[in-house]
């Protein structure tokens, strides 16, 4: 009555691909929940209590020139040295997507999901906005506007103000579907169709509006640039490569239309990546009539407009206790969502990043899955999980989830006793902090049930 | 559920957190032992003895997931255990109902699925893999060493079975 045994071929990987992603992290110890939800909650009652009474973020105006760095970032050959490093990694991505067979060790959707879309995480956290250098749809339009003799810069239409970061929301929003709902994210034709309109599109909307759509909707590029306001390095008002606080990094990035939709994407889908892992979820998922699919979309969804009416809601109180009036205060808070964000990223993939990412790696000694290609010479290594201790990482999560919520709370502080007359600048912030620790709270819960 | 409850209890026992927060803070992170075993019941996994005998696996069809448990854990606490896990699929339903089911690193996992229409069981981050036949038990052994926690889903219904939690 035994059931056939996996065959070597089996075993040896050449399955259909599927899904990203092995080993999860264990959920964290409740106590740690415990203690990481109690830092929290002191930490945001202490800021309201001790941290200065006058703004002290001077955000974008802030920080010390590096003229050496800056000698270093400006040279026309670092530029074009990053250009032409972006295409050879797309390049080489595009091997194993277009001419690779559709097996699980394709490194194809590896690269998507972890390499690119969990490592522009620590390289922003470093380095600032990166991907605006490497973006190969960038150097793509650049090559053809001067084949075509067109201004680069301005396309033929002025882009409206009013548009704000909405294209980057709308299109950080059909990769997060692609990533937590498609059920065959996994796989060559679904990745390259994505990306195929993806490119496509943008190339398209880039000609038509210049170079500068990419600042504002290239979901990739944008999502990099919150973050990397996060680095230490950055630009300052007049341009000139700083050092700085990330405190103020974070608090230059100006509100725009679509800025709370951007961040309620970037925090609401890890959270409903988290929600949909949990069994009680898919439990309910496939219990119910509808299709996963379906309820995936819906559910994804829901979380992001849950998070987004939160922000909104608790700035619009907080203007109203604030005497600062309802209107754009939405807008002004944004910022502060990016740090918790980031530390809930950082929280949920750290393992999948570390173990996953070395799978890539090897996976791309053999791009088109030859069986005999060593390329990188990392074909023959092994998975190792030495940088993932359980412990270590469960702690790692809730430092991470902590320290994204100390971060936003002083950026919330600093801005509300910038909008708020100074004696309503307390309470004012009480619908702030009451929102911070709500997302907190639940990102802990998530990691210790999720 | 309980859960919900104790994290509501944040806020009342906030001295007790604090000093939980601030003894980890400082004295780093000794506390894992004592911490894994406060989450443990948060899922419930039965682990009710039944021998090693897994061959009732194949009959339970599409009733309410009350009558099969999904494991039945044979020997002792040591890691040399075969926990035997029976799953069925009828009409599109998982029986018993997806949970998570608590193993202890180093164990022996005997893996046993039946299915009323073709399919492909896949362990995630074990990466091991079988084909199924309608009505036919397929079934892997397969020994887990790393703590963390292992999807086993079908490919072709895509439907998540259970999460096997290694400790």
């Amino acid at each position: 009555m035994s059931g056939p045994a996996p065959s070597p071929s089996l075993a040896d990987g050449l399955v259909l691909a599927h899904g990203i992603g092995g080993r999860q992290d264990l959920p964290i110890p409740f106590s740690y929940a415990l203690a990481g939800a109690a830092v929290a909650i002191v930490v945001s009652f202490a800021a309201l209590g001790f941290l200065w009474k006058q703004p002290r973020l001077r955000g974008d105006e802030a920080g010390r020139p590096v003229p050496g760095l800056e000698r270093i970032a400006d040279a026309p050959a670092t530029r074009v040295a990053l250009r032409v490093l972006g295409l050879v990694l797309t390049g080489y991505w595009l091997i194993g997507l277009v001419l690779g067979p559709d097996l699980a060790t394709n490194p194809s959707a590896g690269v998507v999901y972890v390499l690119f879309w969990v490592g522009l995480v620590p390289a922003s956290l470093l380095f600032g906005p990166v991907w605006r250098l490497l973006n190969p749809l960038r150097t793509l339009h650049a090559g053809l506007t001067a084949l075509l003799r067109v201004d680069r810069r301005h396309g033929v239409l002025e882009l409206s103000p009013r548009v704000g970061y909405w294209p980057a929301a709308v299109g950080l929003f059909a990769f997060v579907w692609l990533e937590l709902v498609e059920p065959d994210r996994a796989t060559l034709p679904v990745l390259r169709t994505w990306f195929g309109l993806y490119a496509g599109l943008h190339l398209l909307l880039a000609l038509v509006f210049g170079s500068r759509w990419f600042d504002r909707g290239d979901a990739f590029e944008v999502y990099s640039a919150f973050i990397g306001r996060l680095a230490v390095v950055g630009r300052r008002a007049d341009g000139r490569l700083v050092v700085r606080s990330p405190l103020d990094g974070m608090a230059g990035l100006a509100p725009a239309p679509g800025i709370v939709a951007m961040v309620a994407v970037m925090l609401g889908s890890t959270g409903f990546d988290s929600l949909s892992n949990a069994p009680v979820w898919f439990r309910f998922a496939q219990s119910g009539p509808l299709p996963t699919e379906l309820l995936g979309t819906l559910g994804l969804v829901v979380t992001i407009v849950v998070v987004g009416l939160l922000l909104t809601a608790a700035s619009m109180a907080a203007g109203s206790l604030g005497h600062a009036g309802r209107r754009g205060l939405p807008g002004q808070f944004a910022h502060t969502i990016v740090p918790i964000a980031v530390g809930y990223v950082v929280a949920h993939y750290y393992s999948l990043f570390v173990l996953e990412g070395q799978r890539t790696v090897i996976e791309l000694s053999d791009p088109r899955v030859t069986g005999t290609a060593n390329w990188l010479d990392t074909a023959e290594r092994g998975v190792s999980g030495a940088l993932v201790p359980a412990t270590a990482v469960a702690v790692l999560q809730v430092v991470a989830v902590v320290l994204g919520h100390v971060v936003g709370t002083v950026l919330a502080h600093d801005r509300a006793v910038r909008l708020f007359p100074r004696a309503e600048a307390v309470r004012g912030q009480l619908p702030l902090l009451v929102l911070m620790v709500t997302y907190t709270v639940g990102g802990l819960y998530l990691l210790f049930s999720g | 559920m309980s859960r919900l409850g104790t994290t509501g209890a944040v806020g009342f026992r906030g001295t007790l957190a604090v000093l939980l927060a601030a003894g980890m803070l400082t004295a780093g992170c000794s506390a894992g032992s004592s911490g894994t075993s406060g989450s443990s019941g948060a899922s419930g996994a039965p682990t009710t003895s039944a021998g090693s005998s897994m061959g009732a696996s194949a009959s339970s069809g599409g009733s309410a997931g009350v009558t099969a448990s999904a494991s039945a854990s044979a020997g002792s606490s040591d890691g040399t255990s075969v926990t035997a896990i029976a799953v069925s699929i009828a009409g599109g339903k998982v029986s018993p109902a997806p949970d998570r089911i608590q193993v202890k690193a180093g164990s022996t996992v005997k893996l046993t699925v039946t299915s009323d229409v073709a399919d492909e069981v896949h362990v995630h981050g074990i990466d091991k893999e079988f084909e199924l036949s309608p009505g036919q038990p397929g079934s892997i052994t397969f020994t887990v060493t790393d703590p963390g926690v292992y999807e086993v889903e079908t490919h072709e219904s895509g439907k998540t079975l259970f999460q096997l939690v290694v400790r």
